[in-house]
């Protein structure tokens, strides 16, 4: 199944689009509807890599879960949960290792 | 703002689970270094005054441009960008010796800065909005 849509865009980015088409030799039909699919795809995959969902484990048990930390504070707070006794984690879980640039060579 | 070449940010941190902000009034500035791969690295002092200290620690390392690697201690905590009326969420972390408020590249992702050497400022807008 293939959907159509109609969508607005500026001659400007038309007309950018049509010459990275051409320049790449995909003049066929139905390549800018595979540039736009490409595009949107590649987009709504950014969104989802920046989604966040935070973890408050107790016990070996998830006991909040909340997509920020105010959300996750504000849980703990309702279920009377002192956060100091909580381990918060994040997924994805950021690395553990990290690169520091030169202004951290003064520590 | 640009400051001898160097580009800092004003932010407020906070740690939202202790009800702790840094600083009290106003802002803070903080060095953006797009070398640090973390989100936010601050003081031992300025992670004691956040409460961060008494969470549940993780620990981290970071590697050092010359290779060594040092231990960091890391919790959870918020950053406000006012300038770009935007709230962050990650791991700001610690180690001794530090004494400057470093921004990395996993607050920078939600970002979208514009230096301008010549006027000396920065233009700083979330990313949804580019």
């Amino acid at each position: 199944m293939m959907g159509t849509i109609t969508v607005v865009i500026s001659d400007e980015l038309e007309k950018e689009i049509r010459k990275i088409i051409s320049r790449e030799g995909r003049q066929r039909k139905g390549a800018l509807s595979q540039l736009v699919e490409t595009a949107l795809r590649t987009y709504l995959e950014t969104l989802k890599t920046r989604q966040t969902t935070f973890k408050a484990i107790k016990d070996g048990k998830v006991v909040a879960q909340a997509e920020n930390l105010e959300q996750l504070a504000a849980q703990l707070k309702k279920a009377a949960i002192d956060p100091r006794q909580v381990r918060i984690i994040a997924t994805p879980q950021p690395k553990t290792r990290k690169r520091i640039g030169l202004r951290g060579t003064r520590a | 703002m640009i400051i001898d070449g160097t580009p800092l940010l004003r932010i407020r941190i906070e740690n939202p689970f202790l009800n702790a902000k840094y600083p009290q009034e106003g802002e803070v500035l903080a060095m953006v270094d797009t070398g640090y791969e973390g989100f936010l690295a601050v003081p031992p002092d300025i992670y004691s005054a956040l409460k961060l200290d008494q969470l549940i620690q993780q620990h981290g390392e970071i590697i050092l441009p010359d290779g060594r690697v040092i231990q960091t201690n890391m919790a959870y905590g918020t950053i406000h960008v006012a300038q770009a009326k935007i709230k962050l969420d990650g791991q700001i972390e610690t180690f001794p010796q530090l004494d400057e408020i470093i921004l990395g590249q996993q607050a920078l992702t939600n970002l979208n800065i514009t230096l301008n050497y010549c006027q000396k400022h920065i233009t700083i807008k979330p990313c949804q909005q580019t």
